[in-house]
């Protein structure tokens, strides 16, 4: 539905080459380019085992504001961090009411340091109280940010879940599946495996296309995937459904 | 008009909150004998810890407080969670950032609201229009719910027909069914076409003002 809607189509091999924090940086960058967007930023708030959450940053900002970031500790003052620890929905960086010389200063600088004229902020809830931000910038004007802005909110709302069950993964020790798959949702993958359809699938089990889509989408997040050809690939290699061959 | 208070807030909001919880004791402890919990005339469990999000159905003219809803992300603590396995057909363990819960939607009985909100109709549209409303903000696929039979009807008129995935083994009086909608665009756009309301509905306002920090 939205104008991006062939940008998602990472292939299997992009997204399985990411094995370890460090490698997120290059996928975002790929990402970035897709989208036309200027800048990223992922930030835990808070991580299962993991003491110090904040130290876990994957950005694509200029080293030297990221640098200046950390030696100002502008994370104690960011309302776009305090606000991702309490709200679900995500928020444009515009809506934030700031308060206070030193949060003015803090975006006075990060735009100075062409961090990007408007910004799009995803939290993250996870089950074992995990919290995160995914945040993507943009130099668009005004006007084509608002009509743009609804077209990412899907795809970085997956993204942002995406790199969160990453750095789960590979800071925390909690590796996928987050949560064990339902037999429905089995059941679902075995036969897309198989190549059939949504369609096909709900006819075979005499459910609803529509539920069918509830249970494959819910299986990419458990599997933390981001689209069907991954799941499936990821199903195949876990051994949660047979080859996809027949 | 709709009002969205998100949990944390909910100190700010005593009056709308108040309704809320005393609305959902008739509904769900009273009417449909849920196993709910009631703590002096207000019904709250686990998920109103949770900092939901509140979808409260305010009369334009006179303010009266008319229905509720809440939502949460299925990737955190949901209201049927692992707990609640056996009390449906088929276990409820859908789990993804773009699939949302809808959970204690209800029309506020008793509420005679002489304003904009004159019918539970009226109400009802409203409410379902905010969910659609909210997801599509949220980048939402589908929304999940828990609902019983006469809801049915109430989303049909709201052309917001859930698709059933499994029914209750015990939970109250009358069957409970979960249910997915889609979170489209176009479903948006025949819910506005049903309703005859063609505006968003969800009040504007900016976030709250952060604590001052310098």
């Amino acid at each position: 539905m939205g104008l991006f809607d062939d940008c998602f189509e990472l292939s299997v091999s992009e997204v399985g080459s990411v094995r370890s924090t460090g490698e997120l940086r290059p996928f975002i960058d790929r990402l970035l380019g897709r989208y036309g967007l200027r800048h990223a930023v992922y930030l835990a708030v808070a991580l299962p085992n993991h003491v110090d959450a904040h130290s876990v940053v994957v950005s694509t900002y200029p080293e030297q504001w990221s640098q200046r970031y950390i030696d100002q500790d502008y994370v104690a003052i960011d309302p776009v961090v305090s606000a991702a620890a309490t709200n679900l929905l995500p928020f444009d960086w515009a809506e934030l009411s700031h308060r206070g010389i030193r949060v003015k200063q803090m975006f006075d600088e990060a735009r100075e340091f062409g961090v990007g004229r408007h910004g799009l902020c995803f939290p993250v809830r996870g089950p074992l109280g995990d919290n995160a931000l995914f945040a993507v910038t943009s130099d668009a004007s005004t006007g084509e940010w608002q009509k743009l802005k609804p077209s990412y909110m899907r795809d970085m709302q997956l993204i942002a879940h995406f790199v969160h069950g990453k750095v789960l993964e590979f800071e925390s020790g909690e590796s996928a599946p987050i949560k064990p798959l339902s037999a429905r949702e089995r059941e679902v993958l075995g036969w897309a495996a198989r190549g059939l359809n949504n369609d096909q699938i709900a006819f075979k089990l005499g459910i609803s296309e529509r539920v069918v889509r509830a249970y494959f989408e819910s299986a990419r997040h458990k599997l933390n995937c981001v689209n069907r050809s991954h799941v499936l690939a990821r199903a195949v290699s876990l051994r949660l459904v047979g080859p996809a061959t027949v | 008009m709709i009002r969205l208070i998100q949990g944390q807030d909910s100190a700010d909001y005593p009056r709308e909150m108040e309704a809320m919880f005393r609305a959902r004791t008739a509904v769900f402890h009273r009417r449909l004998g849920w196993d709910v919990t009631v703590h002096k005339g207000r019904e709250r469990d686990h998920c109103d810890a949770e900092n939901p999000l509140y979808l409260i159905a305010l009369d334009d003219v006179t303010g009266d407080v008319a229905g509720s809803a809440r939502l949460l992300p299925t990737t955190g603590p949901v209201t049927f969670g692992a707990g609640a396995s056996d009390m449906f057909e088929e276990p409820i363990d859908l789990a993804s950032g773009t699939v949302w819960e809808c959970t204690r939607f209800c029309i506020h009985p008793g509420s005679r609201s002489s304003g904009s909100l004159r019918t539970a109709t009226r109400v009802s549209f409203e409410l379902n229009l905010a969910v659609c409303e909210l997801g599509l903000r949220a980048g939402l696929t589908q929304i999940q719910a828990v609902y019983d039979q006469f809801m049915v009807k109430v989303y049909d008129r709201a052309a917001w027909g859930p698709t059933q995935m499994t029914r209750s083994t015990r939970i109250g009086k009358l069957p409970a069914y979960v249910g997915v909608w889609d979170v489209t665009l176009r479903t948006l756009a025949e819910m506005r076409a049903a309703s005859g309301i063609a505006h968003d509905v969800i009040e504007t306002r900016p976030l709250p003002v952060l604590r001052d920090v310098s």
